[in-house]
């Protein structure tokens, strides 16, 4: 498993030092579990060895080179780092923890941020006119703005003062209604900020979007957000905007490890193959790192015997276009949106080696034998099938994927989140898989588990279970 | 529905019948689609394919002149060969009509480029 990351070393990663004008330093995130499959990608597609974390993979590229890291195929967003902090030892009051963030605005490497973001987002002028120095101590808190969002069961709740606890939550913390005299106080002690730039606001608009984790934070992220935008906003005299905004900064703040980072993703990578969604559709990058995981040679075949919108063999024949993609699904509505979704990729000019049929993954009208490889994301029992029907399902799947797969050289990729289905199944069935390495996965929250399988020198199962009380095991469709 | 497809389908699955390949194909409307050449995936995809019942489906679909009724030694090298031989694998679909059974006759419709190969409950 990728290490969480405050592991990470942040001299480790030289895109940040300032002795390297044209290195840079990129975040791209990748679902948790498949760090090192977008590690993999990266080092065969750019020759760079990334840093991995969980949920995330560091590279160092040429400022040349931005360009290609987002044509890779495994990862959802980009960003480019400017700064990371290991410890930033956060002060133990709050006023003092504004003032570090507000301040913080002065230590980040701009101009290479920048320089970067411009030639991506190919905005017109240069974004940084004149740098103006901070002159408050930070800027005047707003907790009952930034603080409406709270939840009850926020770990931070306990470390806030009486009289900043937000009004939805008084109640249940047994606090009374503050009247507007203890604001008022709390207000006046506040130092005075000049009013963020009088002066007409020129550049790009632009919003921060923090995430905080940790327990003994004193500020919730929205609060962070407003201290580091409101030191941005006085640098640079750019307008805040926090929904139509040109340019996103990002500030990350995982108990006493902070970095700042610029977005270079708009729309996160994924959005790239389906105009047609049906309702447990997986995400491009998803798909890829599993057909991946299955390393399609020339001439393979690569069969998905459940494709619902026909994401994986879409994904596959456009990244791995010296196999062949065959997907198929029992249900009309699937393979009706699978070949809407084929045809819109098709009329874009691409060129795809995929096919879609209709039918049923436990008698698949193949020849035996014919298939390579089979990659596929079966029902979890959650928003697609149930729990019950999976037991049968993956059983007969199982047999009969393992009937068109080739012996020996065969090997099967599989998701799915109904772990004891597939475990006690691919028991029944180890004479003609192997099981090898899984690795669990974050889908949509949900932890999944994608099971490598190999095929076994073996072509059919000769002997009933006369150990199983189900009686369909001993019904063996290759005896037909 | 390309023709490398049809060259994997049976219908074997339904009782009575014993290869169920390959299937007859009665076009109705067809498509060609573009596909970028790889003579390299062509060349390894030869060897999996069934020859015979490839050249039949290219009859069933019109292609009948493009392809020879064996695979000539040497193939790897035939580079008019290769092209036809991509063009009718890949870039040639049916998007209706269907597929017959040989030995049942039992007809499998293809509608939207899709064939639908589901059984019904009294022929499995």
């Amino acid at each position: 498993m990728a290490p969480e990351i405050t592991g990470i070393e942040p001299s480790s990663l030289k895109g940040m030092s300032p002795d390297n004008p044209d290195l840079c330093t990129l975040e791209a995130t990748v679902v948790t579990g498949l760090e090192d499959v977008a590690a993999e990608e990266c080092k065969e597609k750019l020759g760079v060895t990334c840093v991995q974390a969980r949920g995330r993979i560091f590279i160092d590229v040429n400022i040349a080179d931005v360009t290609k890291v987002l044509l890779l195929r495994s990862i959802d967003n980009v960003n480019i780092v400017l700064t990371m902090v290991k410890n930033f030892c956060f002060g133990d009051q709050r006023e003092r923890c504004f003032e570090q963030l507000y301040k913080f605005a002065e230590k980040q490497d701009w101009r290479k941020g920048m320089r970067v973001w411009k030639d991506i987002f190919s905005y017109p002028e240069e974004p940084i006119k004149k740098v103006v120095p901070l002159k408050n101590e930070y800027c005047c808190p707003r907790p009952d703005v930034d603080l409406k969002r709270m939840k009850l069961s926020s770990p931070i709740l306990e470390n806030l003062p009486e009289s900043v606890v937000p009004e939805h939550l008084r109640n249940d913390k047994g606090l009374s209604f503050v009247d507007d005299s203890l604001k008022q106080e709390e207000n006046s002690k506040e130092p005075s900020s000049t009013a963020a730039v009088e002066a007409v606001a020129s550049g790009p608009r632009f919003r921060v979007s923090c995430s905080r984790t940790g327990a003994t934070h004193k500020f919730g992220s929205p609060e962070a957000a407003r201290q580091f935008g409101a030191g941005v906003n006085e640098m640079f005299t750019w307008p805040v905007d926090l929904t139509n905004f040109d340019l996103e900064v990002l500030l990350c703040i995982d108990k006493e490890f902070v970095y700042v980072a610029i977005s270079l993703t708009r729309e996160p990578l994924f959005k790239r193959n389906l105009t047609n969604f049906g309702r447990t559709n997986l995400r491009a990058t998803i798909c890829h790192n599993m057909v991946r995981l299955a390393t399609p040679q020339l001439g393979e075949v690569v069969l998905d015997p459940m494709c619902g919108g026909a994401t994986i063999p879409m994904e596959g024949s456009l990244t791995h276009s010296q196999a062949f993609h065959l997907g198929g699904d029992n249900y009309g509505q699937a393979v009706k949106r699978s070949r809407d979704n084929i045809n819109n990729l098709l009329k874009k000019g691409k060129s795809m080696v995929v096919d879609v049929a209709q039918w049923d993954a436990t008698k698949l009208p193949l020849r035996s034998q014919c298939v390579d490889v089979v990659v596929s994301d079966l029902p979890f029992g959650k928003r697609s099938g149930n729990k019950a029907d999976n037991r049968v399902l993956y059983y007969r799947s199982l047999v009969e994927l393992a009937r068109v797969t080739k012996m020996k050289t065969g090997r099967a990729v599989l998701l799915t989140y109904d772990k004891g289905s597939m475990i006690k199944n691919i028991k029944r069935v180890h004479t003609l898989w192997k099981s090898g390495a899984s690795r669990t996965v974050n889908i949509g929250g949900l932890p999944a588990v994608i099971y490598t399988l190999y095929r076994t020198s073996q072509l059919s199962l000769s002997d009933c279970n006369k150990d199983s009380k189900a009686s369909e095991t001993c019904t063996d469709p290759n005896l037909k | 529905m390309k023709l490398i497809t049809h060259n994997m389908l049976t219908s074997k699955g339904m009782k009575n019948v014993k290869e169920g390949f390959p299937l007859k194909i009665q076009a109705e409307e067809m498509r060609n689609v573009d596909i970028d050449y790889d003579r390299d995936f062509i060349t390894r995809m030869i060897p999996k394919l069934d020859w015979k019942a490839l050249v039949f489906a290219a009859q069933c679909v019109g292609h009948k002149e493009d392809l020879p009724d064996t695979l000539p030694d040497g193939y790897e090298n035939d580079n008019e060969l290769l092209k036809r031989l991509h063009h009718v694998l890949l870039e040639v679909e049916v998007i209706s009509g269907c597929l017959e059974c040989p030995e049942t006759q039992r007809k499998f419709p293809i509608s939207n480029g899709i064939p639908n190969m589901l059984l019904n409950e009294d022929e499995v």
